[in-house]
């Protein structure tokens, strides 16, 4: 399953991403995660890092440190979904924000 | 990761080497909430991840202390020039954040961050001429300026076996703090943004 999870390419990824321009991926709530199979996850993740990196905020400035927190999060993606697949299966944790708090958890931490 | 227990005296406890280093300093107050980061990620973090940080434009940067609960954690480094360490920390912080974020003095408001910062070890390199530490250690905590509320806070060190540049640790940690702050902030707000249609 980790390897499935970790052999994602990167067409796959971006193909995902183009399909779901409309939807940020950061936006992303349990009932959708749940539905998707581990491409999918791992698209929706490299897209979540995306937006982050790409946001029109001032965090654009330090570039040496955008590119290191988008390095830690994707070495962290496969860990990340199985964090999100785990609030989400917890009827008492998986709210509207579940996704998000795990990742913003990561954003905090990364190194 | 290997947690040192308090060494006594004022020679460099022993080993402090492979990535070893002390125990939580005291200045954080509560560590509870505070895990191990692991792996590539901060040594230890604690973030409020129920806070929506999308609101907050300025930041109260207190002075950063010298927070000496155990003097083999300055071992080598006379008081005068931990002082020093911790201002030039301070300073880099001032400017970090001052890129990022509104950082004048002023009456704290719903928008307002307050960071407190310390300065918990500096252990001089002996084998070394250069003015390098052997290791250094901080703590972070950011805090609700008007409620008082703990947001986010952190542990971390540098050290062994490679020498130390205070300035360049400082400056990479102010960075660092400040930019995923500001991260932090702009995910949120990318969650309140209306989605395309």
């Amino acid at each position: 399953m980790r390897k499935l999870r970790a052999s994602i390419s990167l067409a796959a990824g971006l193909a995902l991403g183009l399909v779901a321009a409309a939807s940020p991926a950061s936006t992303i709530g349990c009932r959708e995660w749940l539905r998707l199979d581990d491409d999918q996850k791992m698209a929706t993740i490299d897209g979540m890092i995306g937006e982050l990196l790409g946001s029109r905020g001032k965090v654009r400035q330090y570039d040496v440190h955008r590119g290191a927190i988008g390095r830690c999060l994707g070495e962290n993606a496969i860990q990340m979904s199985y964090e999100f697949d785990d609030v989400c299966s917890d009827s008492r944790s998986a709210d509207m924000q579940a996704i998000q708090r795990v990742f913003k958890n990561y954003v905090w931490s990364c190194n | 990761m290997l947690l040192l227990g308090c060494a006594a005296g004022s020679e460099p406890p022993e080993p402090l080497a492979g990535g070893a280093s002390f125990p939580p300093s005291g200045f954080l107050g509560d560590y509870s909430a505070l895990r191990p980061g692991g792996g590539s990620r901060a040594r230890l973090v604690f973030l409020d991840t129920a806070v929506d940080f999308s609101g907050y434009e300025r930041v109260i940067i207190e002075p950063v202390a010298v927070w000496k609960s155990d003097e083999a954690r300055f071992a080598g480094v006379p008081s005068s020039q931990r002082e020093a360490l911790a201002r030039e920390f301070e300073a880099e912080l001032e400017r970090a954040f001052g890129e990022l974020f509104d950082v004048r003095e002023g009456k704290p408001g719903p928008d307002t961050l307050r960071l407190r910062g310390a300065l918990t070890a500096a252990i001089a390199d002996s084998e070394s001429s250069d003015p390098g530490l052997r290791y250094i250690e901080v703590e972070l905590e950011l805090r609700d300026a008007v409620t008082n509320a703990r947001l986010a806070a952190a542990v971390d060190s540098k050290g062994p076996p490679q020498v130390v540049d205070a300035g360049s640790a400082f400056r990479d940690w102010a960075e660092r703090v400040a930019v995923r702050v500001a991260a932090l902030r702009d995910f949120d707000r990318q969650q309140r943004a209306p989605s395309a249609p």
